[in-house]
């Protein structure tokens, strides 16, 4: 059986906390995640146009915003070759507010991320399950 | 899980004009555990008519892309256009797997593109995902957030 590739998931957070956390529920789920961080803005798109400094940056299958980079979701999302990705708005406390607001810039989804072990992993088994295992993500050219 | 399975009830629009196909999904969602209201139309239009009429706006909508009269995407364009309905999550639904068609469902702000189930086992496992993230991890916008 050949293995499918790894999913090249990018997690633009400020947070070395989160990203860890992310990572750890993220070894759980079926298909092989290959994590990819990213602590500001700037340095997001970046590794999308894989300027200097991403020159070997593979274009994300997905990407998790962390709640503070929150105006990059506009600038994702404004029509460009970036805009298909799927983009999850994760942050230690989501509420319905803050989820609308995600939702009416066009992000995909928004979820708040636990801290117990349970939590994160059930999580991760829900990504796996419906992005991974039964939605189509976009055509990624460097899969 | 952020939602318990004895809170309100889901309500998703599902616009589709194959009946069969649209009673396919009743069925496999009749073994959900969460409480959901599915509420079938036959196009774009009467969805979006649906929409500007009914005061419990839905949590999330899914669109079958090829129906007659306005289709999937152009109602998909209709509803990201109204700042009423634009946070509703919206989750395109197909026989196709053409790579440009999944692009330009996303590239409209579809939330997801699925590919429709073909098999009643297929089914239950589309219903399985759709609660498990939808419904018990992720976080819906609600009319009264704000």
């Amino acid at each position: 059986m050949i293995s499918p590739a790894p999913a090249n998931i990018l997690v633009a957070t400020p947070s070395d906390d989160l990203m860890l956390r992310l990572q750890i529920a993220l070894r759980s789920i079926s298909r092989p995640a290959a994590l990819y961080h990213v602590a500001e803005e700037e340095k997001l798109f970046a590794f999308l146009r894989k300027a200097p400094g991403f020159e070997t940056a593979l274009r994300p299958d997905m990407i998790l915003l962390d709640a503070p980079l929150l105006p990059a979701l506009d600038r994702l999302k404004s029509g460009n070759p970036y805009s298909p990705i799927p983009v999850i708005v994760i942050a230690d406390h989501m509420d319905h507010a803050l989820a609308r607001d995600c939702h009416a810039r066009f992000a995909n989804a928004a979820l708040g991320i636990p801290k117990d072990t349970a939590g994160l992993r059930a999580i991760a088994g829900a990504i796996d399950a419906f992005w991974f295992r039964t939605a189509r993500l976009p055509p990624n050219v460097d899969a | 899980m952020t939602r318990a399975p004895n809170a309100e009830p889901i309500h998703i629009l599902y616009a589709e004009d194959q009946e069969s196909d649209a009673l396919f999904m009743e069925q496999a969602f009749l073994t959900a555990k969460a409480k959901l209201n599915l509420h079938f139309l036959r196009d774009g239009n009467a969805a979006l008519a649906w929409l500007n009429n009914e005061p419990r706006l839905p949590d999330l909508i899914f669109l079958d892309i090829n129906m007659l009269g306005m289709n999937g995407p152009q109602t998909l364009e209709e509803i990201r256009a109204d700042p009423r309905l634009r946070h509703i999550p919206v989750i395109m639904l197909s026989g196709s797997a053409l790579d440009r068609d999944v692009e330009s469902c996303y590239m409209r702000h579809a939330n997801a593109y699925v590919q429709k189930p073909l098999t009643f086992p297929e089914m239950l496992g589309f219903v399985q995902a759709i609660e498990n993230f939808w419904i018990f991890q992720a976080v819906l916008p609600q009319e009264d957030a704000l």
